[in-house]
């Protein structure tokens, strides 16, 4: 066992750093502080443009399709430096879902015709997978793509459907069959989001924040030459897409960053002569909070080495990461105490308020925002089914 | 004889508040708009002082109904089941209560009436920046008449024609009525998570009028601070019933796998954890509404810190589990349980949150 990173991985880091300190707009930075998890189409376009001067806008992709070529370890560092940095992650359904998947499964057409535009302009992506009666039973999918001559036609609806409202190109899985078992008959296509018959119509969550869309298809037309590998096989690619990415998925550097964040608040706050991080239960919670940060940032390594237990990886990765960054956050609220019921989204951070204590800012909305954590990517309670399945199979 | 069950004239005042909600402000439509929650404030308060319940607290001498906590209880129960954000609480409760437990005769006969009926509503002003909970000594300052000093997170201070304002004069706590209209009152408001509003306000030399004769009035102040978590409390009961009932009837009919999602045993322990944390939060409700009204200082103190703390969980823990048993619908907008679970979160961090009444529970222990 050597758990050194060595100096070839600490001159990697200290390039990276440099590089974002140069280079990450400030007020970028500021939202991703705040905990926004999405950014504007404009702002992700700005933060490609800005990591293309140095050929980073793809960091995860190989060499040959336009990306850096960095080892799964590099990756890892980049990962962390632009948590560190409060800098965002790459635009994920185009980089952690695409790029992988059409790696794997697609043609050296669909590479040269899905990948370059990422990688040169920075296109945007949306996943089309789950729909209203097919959430964590992702196999009951309904949305019909009917073959006709070199076509597909597909009609139907999805759900939860992450920046549909600029997605540029769709991929997703749609029923091409309804005879045999559940999982037979999906077909992975990928279609333009201009196609006649798209209809983007948004789901406004309870915090007020547009993210997630319902994307409708009335008659859309797909060539046949978008589909990615064969016809009714598309659930293993899906299976596929789904695991592909363990990087980032627990957001352990991310976490960390906000826990020192919420540290930080709580040795000034509510005042510098009466810190929170005095009271005994804050201190004890940040401690224990750290320490189970530890023991993930470890499993994760353990993970990327290949060494946990094959098929529970990403479902450990996730569950513990969204419970972890829940959990700083409601610490976080916590600290801020009766102010984080202030909500900051619709106060002028200029002019507004006089007299509260205003570094409460974000407590309330992010403690909000991110119950979606333990729902989305396969909710917490899925990700604990595929592990016990796994598990017993084993025993 | 023990007996838990509330009287046939609260039950009345329940099911005219149900019926209010159902015909006027139903809840599937309210949130179908950006700000559903604050377009109701408007008519709702003018329709709860027709109910009468501005004047709930008001003794009936001087126009009220004369009524009690448990009265407070059943009112503000349906007030949380419904959702129904307005000054209820801050005028018609702890204002009224401040009133009515220290104003002279000539005050009581001036300002309660009014208040009673709604013609005249106030706002209550009692934490201080940086505060968590109710400090042992206000900066806010009351001398020669005047108050100076800062107030922050008042809620529904905007519209309020008066404001009740807690202040340090000398060694003693003063309660004070100060217009909202007076020279050298400043306030900002701004929106809370929840759907109402609050303000941070700037007292500069402010005219200000005593409540009483100028006794101390810590007591008091403590009792309201007492009386608002309690209220909260049966509040919070009417918000997690409703999650609890709707998380349970989504499970009853949303299926995956070819099966009701509450077919799977795991699932139906959390919500079995659900009902219990319902359960015993009224139970710990109905101890401290009953303390309010009939116990000393300190075992009122033991008990409101015990339903407070209790509540601040239990409700934080059943507004995390219906919406992750509902899954992505329980994030959206048009459904209500997110916005219960936004009010039980304001509702924890009133009044003393979890760790600050706890702590005030073992002090309270220690000094056995």
């Amino acid at each position: 066992m050597d758990l050194s990173v060595g100096p070839e991985l600490d001159d990697f880091r200290a390039e990276v750093r440099q590089f974002l300190r140069d280079n990450l707009p400030d007020d970028i930075r500021r939202k991703c502080e705040q905990e926004r998890m999405y950014l504007s189409a404009q702002d992700q376009r700005r933060w490609h443009n800005i990591l293309a001067t140095r050929g980073w806008q793809c960091p995860h992709w190989p060499a040959e399709v336009g990306g850096t070529g960095w080892s799964e370890f590099q990756r890892y560092i980049f990962e962390e430096e632009l948590a560190y940095a409060d800098a965002p992650r790459t635009h994920a359904s185009a980089h952690f879902m695409l790029g992988p998947t059409l790696l794997e499964y697609g043609t050296e057409e669909q590479k040269r015709q899905f990948l370059k535009p990422v990688v040169d302009q920075g296109t945007f992506w949306c996943q089309g997978f789950s729909e209203p009666n097919a959430g964590s039973d992702l196999a009951a999918l309904k949305c019909a793509a009917v073959r006709e001559g070199d076509e597909y036609v597909i009609n139907g609806s999805k759900l939860w459907t992450s920046e549909a409202q600029y997605a540029e190109w769709m991929f997703g899985i749609f029923r091409t069959d309804n005879s045999g078992k559940r999982q037979y008959g999906i077909t992975f296509l990928i279609l333009d989001m201009k196609s006649p018959g798209v209809t983007v119509e948004p789901v406004i969550l309870f915090n007020g924040e547009h993210e997630v869309n319902a994307v409708f298809f009335d008659n859309v037309r797909v060539p046949v030459s978008q589909r990615v590998g064969d016809e009714h096989q598309g659930w293993g690619i899906a299976k596929f897409l789904l695991g592909a990415e363990r990087l980032g998925i627990a957001e352990v550097a991310r976490t960390r960053c906000t826990l020192e964040r919420t540290t930080d608040l709580a040795r000034s706050f509510p005042s510098p002569e009466n810190p929170a991080i005095r009271r005994p239960e804050i201190a004890a919670r940040i401690a224990q909070i750290d320490i189970e940060l530890r023991s993930l940032a470890r499993m994760e390594q353990r993970v990327l080495s290949g060494h946990a237990q094959r098929g529970t990886e990403e479902s450990m990765l996730k569950i513990k990461g969204s419970e972890l960054l829940q959990l700083v956050l409601e610490l976080h609220q916590q600290i801020v105490g009766p102010y984080a019921q202030i909500d900051e989204g619709e106060v002028d951070p200029e002019t507004g308020p006089g007299v509260g204590p205003w570094a409460c800012g974000h407590a309330g909305r992010a403690f909000f925002d991110y119950r979606k954590l333990s729902i989305y990517g396969g909710s917490n309670e899925t990700m604990r089914n595929i592990m016990a399945k796994v598990l017993s199979m084993e025993a | 004889m023990i007996d838990f069950t509330h009287s046939e004239e609260q039950q009345m005042i329940a099911e005219s508040l149900d019926r209010l909600a159902y015909e006027k402000y139903p809840l599937v439509d309210r949130f179908r708009s950006a700000d559903g929650q604050r377009s109701i404030a408007p008519s709702l308060w003018q329709d709860l002082t027709e109910l009468g319940l501005a004047a709930l607290l008001v003794p009936e001498e001087f126009g009220g109904l004369g009524g009690n906590m448990e009265d407070v209880m059943v009112v503000m129960e349906r007030v949380g089941a419904h959702l129904l954000a307005s000054p209820l609480l801050h005028s018609g409760v702890l204002a009224t209560v401040a009133i009515a437990s220290t104003a002279n005769g000539k005050q009581k006969s001036t300002w309660l009436p009014a208040v009673a009926e709604g013609q005249s509503r106030a706002a209550i002003a009692i934490t201080e920046p940086n505060d968590y909970a109710l400090p042992n000594v206000f900066k806010t300052r009351f001398a020669d008449g005047k108050i100076t000093g800062k107030k922050s997170l008042v809620h529904f201070a905007e519209g309020a024609d008066f404001l009740i304002v807690a202040a340090q004069f000398g060694s003693e706590q003063v309660l004070c009525r100060v217009e909202t209209d007076a020279q050298g009152l400043q306030s900002h408001v701004y929106p809370t998570h929840d759907g109402g509003h609050a303000a941070d306000l700037v007292l500069d030399d402010v005219p200000a009028e005593v409540l009483g004769d100028g006794a101390d009035a810590g007591d008091v102040v403590r009792l309201l601070w007492d009386i608002g978590a309690v209220a909260v409390c049966a509040e919070a009961l009417g918000c997690m019933d409703s999650i609890y009932v709707q998380t349970r009837d989504y499970l009853t009919v949303r299926e995956q796998f070819g099966a009701p999602l509450i077919s799977n045993q795991t699932l139906q322990h959390r919500l079995v954890d659900m009902h219990m944390d319902c359960e015993l939060s009224r139970a710990m409700t109905c101890e401290a509404v009953w303390a309010i009204d009939n116990s000393d200082a300190t075992e009122r103190h033991r008990s409101v810190c015990s339903a407070k703390v209790l509540i601040g969980q239990g409700g934080n823990r059943v507004g995390k589990e219906g919406i992750q048993l509902h899954g992505g619908i329980g994030m959206t907008r048009d459904l209500p349980i997110g916005h219960y679970f936004k009010r039980l979160t304001a509702i924890n961090l009133q009044f003393g949150d979890c760790d600050n009444r706890l702590v005030g529970f073992q002090r309270s222990v220690e000094n056995l």
